[in-house]
């Protein structure tokens, strides 16, 4: 009887603490079966964790865009959905004897935050780990907002052409961080170092090369944008909540060193990060162009996003580069203090003339805070010696020293319009037109992107221009003919605003074009690529004049010859904020071949009617005459 | 007598503490370690790539000299030379907070420190081998007035 007792008794114990156990600590099979029974496989956020998108070719299957198999813990995870929630979940109930940091905890947190909070599982259930990397790199779970930064255009470069994004996480300021030490995400090319340019485009058009994220402190950013490639930055700060912030930043930790194939025209720096931010419900980032997104059209999406009935955007942050910070010292400046800067500069920094010694104490403090940004942007233009431009620097820092701490009167920042303010980065052209040989017709004209140098707006290249696949065609007597396309068409000129020696008017241009040979012909399409250099000038503020010498080939049709060279002249007018205007005359002559080219003129006024539609007034002449008037739409 | 010995006892502890000899550049980060004996090569290496993450030293380097906050300190310094000499002459800006804030330098201990080592900048940047000095001894003069700055007004 009694052992009768004692067996009910043990029977009754081990039922009811088996009880106790599964109601207060579930184990990865039971999360397993619950996210079957809410088929969470197929939630769009679990999707988007993967980085799922249609597989590029004819066989459109859904599989993860990260080539790393060290981001799926399932052998199928890059193809299947459902494996890798599987064995994800496994992983983040695993107890095991191997580091923290090699834990699914640790290296995957995005995933873990939204499985509990869909699933609803208990810390209790879980092992405890202290994933002490992962708190290192967000110094101790501090980043308390995301910002989008976008580094202006470098048409030094084609790979920045239309500027470039990263991402920074914002710790909280009470740490003992500062902006500049936060963390930054980027998604560059993998490139080899000796890739040449034309294997360097091609590949990276057509998906040869991969991109990869990495993660460094924001300052090497700000040093190689704004310092070494003279760029603008500037700083988007998103309106998310600190769980969403929290979100965000655990992801980006799971695709530190991630890969992924590029594609110049869509899937670049400013798509993929954009993508991320739209792990959290809500947020829009993406435009819905399907062939291309640039960086810019990203920042004017999310500038448009609201977000729990709030602007996506929280704030604006400019950050000048070194040549904008001289810009905007210079043209600060007094015209004694500017007399004085050119007065030094030319005079090998010379500190003693009468005129400098006699300058208020903060007028010298800012003659020589111009020159510091001086010598380190023509160091960059290389118009010295290095050593000589470091020479003068340091004379000029030691003058500065010397002055004493503080300008009283400090030059504010120029308010330059952020880059998502513009206009849209696309445009559509129709117009009428008169030909004296040809007649009466209509003009089309398509840009795809970007600008030229009557509608070059913030965050874009003052007085330069670049396009991709613009093209121009005309309707004549029911018949539409191609006229232009310009398969690549870039025209740099550096602002030389302040004159100063160095400051140049440096200018050059190349063009990849397929253009009638002139304006009377519709069936003399010739291939044809040609490049300039050229000096401009700048009389006043808004009046700009230079003159390039080029040459090209091209095909020979209709005895036109294949080399030429020719000399051109050109000016840029601008008349008040919404009217500009610029003029050209080109001076071909042929090399070989017995046609002789044909000089050109050209006028062109353009007129903003608002934001987004334009007016253009053209008259041409080249072998005819032709006078055109349209109306532009940018998309 | 007695008294002189503890100043000098004082004064050799400060001397240590602030690590006035100590060289990052050449003693820590993966150029010490590729290069324990050639303070040359060690420095070119450290400030040709970086100090690295891992606060590798060379045998002759007190612990100190290689912590983590001294290695962030020297690549900032190295990193950012430029605009930390222009913003100490100016005695403000972005650099020059996030410089203290790595060494811990907080309130008015920030402004003490700025005066601190705007004297020692003079005269590193006047001294006659400075024109003739590479990136690392810049950033080295610059480093030690730093942390002699810091030493003397963030304690």
């Amino acid at each position: 009887m009694k052992n009768l007792l004692i067996f009910i008794c043990g029977v009754f114990f081990c039922i009811s603490s088996n009880l106790v156990l599964s109601e207060n600590k579930h184990n990865a099979k039971y999360y397993i079966q619950k996210s079957h029974d809410l088929q969470l496989s197929k939630d769009t956020v679990w999707q988007k964790l993967l980085h799922y998108e249609l597989a590029a070719g004819f066989n459109q299957t859904l599989q993860s865009a990260i080539q790393n198999s060290d981001f799926f813990l399932s052998e199928n995870g890059r193809t299947s959905l459902s494996d890798e929630l599987e064995k994800t979940l496994y992983a983040l109930f695993l107890v095991t004897n191997d580091a923290d940091e090699k834990h699914a905890q640790c290296k995957f947190p995005a995933r873990l935050q939204w499985l509990k909070k869909k699933l609803n599982i208990l810390d209790t259930d879980l092992p405890k780990l202290k994933c002490q990397n992962f708190n290192d790199w967000t110094f101790s779970n501090s980043v308390q907002s995301i910002s989008m930064i976008y580094a202006s255009g470098f048409l030094g470069n084609p790979a920045t052409f239309y500027g470039h994004t990263l991402l920074k996480l914002n710790s909280r300021r009470t740490t003992n961080q500062t902006k500049l030490m936060d963390q930054s995400i980027n998604y560059g090319i993998v490139s080899p170092p000796d890739a040449n340019a034309v294997s360097y485009i091609i590949k990276s058009l057509v998906g040869g090369y991969e991109g990869k994220l990495d993660t460094t402190s924001y300052n090497v950013h700000t040093r190689n944008y704004a310092e070494h490639e003279l760029r603008d930055l500037w700083e988007y700060e998103l309106n998310l909540n600190q769980d969403e912030t929290d979100f965000i930043a655990k992801h980006l930790w799971e695709l530190i060193g991630k890969r992924y194939t590029y594609y110049f025209f869509r899937k670049n720096c400013a798509y993929r990060l954009a993508e991320i931010l739209e792990i959290v419900k809500g947020v829009e980032t993406l435009p819905s162009n399907p062939v291309y997104i640039l960086p810019r059209a990203i920042l004017q999406k999310m500038s448009r996003s609201f977000h729990h009935g709030k602007p996506l955007i929280r704030s604006k942050i400019y950050h000048p580069s070194r040549q904008s910070r001289l810009y905007t010292k210079f043209s600060a400046l007094t015209s004694t203090e500017q007399k004085n800067v050119r007065h030094i500069v030319t005079n090998i920094n010379n500190f003693n003339s009468e005129s400098y010694k006699s300058l208020p104490l903060d007028s010298k403090k800012n003659v020589s805070n111009t020159l510091l940004d001086y010598y380190k942007f023509t160091e960059k233009s290389e118009f010295l010696p290095i050593d000589i431009s470091n020479k003068l620097y340091d004379k000029s820092l030691k003058e500065r020293f010397k002055l004493g701490t503080k300008l009283k009167n400090i030059h504010s920042l120029k308010k330059l319009r952020a880059p998502d303010q513009g206009r849209l980065s696309s445009q559509i052209r129709l117009g009428i037109l008169h030909n004296n040989k040809l007649g009466d017709g209509t003009s089309i004209h398509v840009r795809p992107a970007y600008y030229d140098v009557l509608d070059a707006d913030s965050g874009h290249a003052k007085d330069s221009a670049l396009a991709m696949g613009e093209l121009k065609m005309v309707l004549i007597d029911n018949s539409i003919k191609m006229r232009q396309l310009d398969i690549v068409k870039i025209k740099s000129v550096n602002p030389n605003v302040t004159s100063l020696p160095g400051d140049n008017g440096r200018a050059w241009k190349f063009k990849l074009s397929l253009r009638q040979q002139n304006l009377e012909c519709l069936d003399c399409l010739a291939l044809r690529v040609e490049s300039d250099y050229g000096y401009t000038a700048r009389p006043s503020k808004n009046f700009l004049i230079g003159v390039f010498a080029g040459a090209g080939i091209q095909d020979n049709r209709n005895n036109s010859g294949n080399i030429f060279a020719k000399a051109s002249f050109f000016s840029h007018i601008r008349i008040s904020n919404s009217t500009n205007m610029r003029f050209l005359t080109e001076l071909p002559e042929q090399l070989d071949g017995s046609g002789g080219g044909e000089n050109r003129f050209l006028l062109e006024v353009r007129q903003i009617l608002s934001k987004n539609i334009d007016m253009r007034f053209l008259i041409e002449k080249n072998y005819t005459n032709e006078t055109s008037i349209a109306l532009g739409y940018y998309f | 007598m007695h008294i002189n010995k503890i100043v000098l006892l004082g004064f050799l502890i400060f001397v240590s503490n602030v690590s006035i000899a100590a060289n990052p550049y050449s003693e820590c980060g993966i150029g010490a370690a590729m290069f324990p004996n050639t303070p040359w090569a060690a420095a070119t290496s450290n400030a040709t790539w970086d100090l690295g993450s891992t606060a590798v030293t060379s045998a002759t380097t007190s612990k100190d000299t290689c912590s983590a906050g001294n290695m962030q300190t020297a690549q900032f310094i190295i990193d950012n030379y430029d605009n930390l000499v222009e913003e100490t002459a100016e005695g403000q800006g972005e650099h020059l907070a996030t410089l203290l804030n790595i060494q811990g330098c907080k309130g008015q201990n920030r402004q003490r420190a700025i005066q601190n080592l705007r004297p020692d900048m003079v005269k590193h940047i006047s001294s006659e081998d400075y024109v003739s000095q590479n990136s690392v001894d810049r950033a080295l003069g610059y480093y030690q007035a730093a942390q002699s700055a810091v030493a003397t007004s963030c304690s």
